[in-house]
């Protein structure tokens, strides 16, 4: 009998214990304090991560009706951006999503960083498109051009079987062709060398872009030139 | 009573031959004995108009030579200044002894086009660095 009350009174602060135990585990939050300073931090991060995911977004949907706006584009470079566009835009909106599910502070801390550097839309793919965007315009020029100075060639020929003197008019027109085809040099190396251009290159080298601008303004400036020159030739000829 | 001489031409009138044939007295007596006779003001008046004559001779004349000399070449007249270059129209209707080309407006269709290019190209370069710029001010992501 005594063997059975001891064994009663064991037994039933054994699962005392363990129930209050139990008790006080369900009434304690479910991190230290500092995991509660994580899960804010974490909060932290995926609100600004998805503030920077937005800015991108935005920022692509601009580009996008730039593209579709635009003019002088190739048929080839307009779908090979618009392309690009979209890919990058899905690929955020996806990240977001994996952003918002993240649980740890390392998971979503990669995330953020893969904002950057798995689309580099503002280092790479917005000065991407606007170059390549100048530089169609400006083949889009050199061709309009190469094809006045083969026609005021055959003119200035004429004019000098039908004895007139053509010789200054002709020197104006190898300028001119010098001009377009200093232009043409840079818009087809700007054209082959920045389409091509992916973000894992920028992450490579943050240089990758430099130059390219300034490279686009001196064609410009050499067309501007030509264009000057075949007004001289078309007046020269009026005036022979 | 006059009525009456007159109708049956038997009386006398009263008027006679010499009171007739005399001049009006109305008339000056040189206008009525020298007409061909000029006044200094009637001479003025012809050489105004001589004068005039010749005028108008000199002018017709100098009209006609300068249009002969201009067509043959000789004398060419100013041409209006184009205001842009890409205005420019080699097939536009000048004084110019060389006459224009069929391929005139091809060329012009080529420079027109040059000149929407370059224009576009003009304004992507400046839309294109402040596009730059922007996107340079918002590259950075916080890892924090």
């Amino acid at each position: 009998m005594k063997y059975l009350l001891r064994t009663i009174i064991v037994a039933t602060l054994g699962v005392s214990l363990v129930a209050g135990s139990a008790a006080f585990a369900e009434t304690l939050p479910a991190t230290t304090t500092t995991t509660g300073t994580q899960q804010q931090r974490l909060a932290t991060i995926k609100e600004k991560g998805n503030e920077e995911i937005t800015r991108r977004i935005t920022a692509l949907s601009k580009l996008s009706s730039v593209l579709q706006s635009a003019q002088k584009l190739t048929a080839s470079d307009k779908a090979a951006l618009t392309s690009e566009v979209t890919s990058a835009t899905s690929g955020l909106n996806t990240l977001k999503v994996q952003l918002d599910n993240e649980t740890t502070l390392d998971g979503a801390k990669t995330d953020v960083q893969n904002i950057a550097s798995e689309y580099r839309v503002f280092a790479l793919v917005m000065p991407k498109v606007h170059l390549i965007k100048i530089a169609d315009d400006q083949v889009t020029a050199e061709i309009a051009l190469t094809n006045a100075a083969a026609k005021l060639q055959t003119r200035l020929t004429s004019l000098q079987s039908n004895g007139k003197d053509v010789s200054a008019l002709l020197t104006t027109l190898a300028d001119m062709t010098t001009n377009i085809t200093n232009a043409q040099k840079i818009s087809t190396l700007v054209q082959s060398s920045v389409i091509s251009l992916q973000p894992t290159d920028y992450n490579k080298d943050h240089g990758v872009l430099q130059g390219y601008n300034a490279q686009l303004k001196a064609a410009h400036a050499d067309l501007v030139k030509a264009r000057q020159d075949a007004n001289v030739i078309v007046k020269g000829i009026a005036a022979l | 009573m006059d009525n009456d001489a007159q109708t049956t031409g038997s009386l006398q009138t009263t008027t006679s031959p010499e009171v007739a044939a005399a001049p009006s007295p109305i008339l000056a007596p040189a206008e009525a004995t020298t007409p061909t006779v000029s006044t200094p003001k009637a001479k003025t008046s012809k050489r105004l108009v001589w004068a005039l004559v010749a005028l108008i001779v000199m002018t017709l004349s100098g009209v006609g030579v300068y249009a002969v000399l201009s067509k043959s070449g000789v004398v060419k007249t100013s041409q209006q200044p184009s205001s842009a270059a890409a205005t420019v129209d080699p097939t536009a209707s000048s004084p110019s002894a060389t006459p224009a080309s069929s391929s005139d407006s091809a060329i012009t269709t080529d420079l027109q086009s040059a000149d929407t290019s370059l224009n576009q190209s003009s304004t992507d370069q400046s839309s294109g660095d402040s596009a730059l710029n922007d996107a340079s001010q918002q590259v950075s992501v916080p890892t924090n």
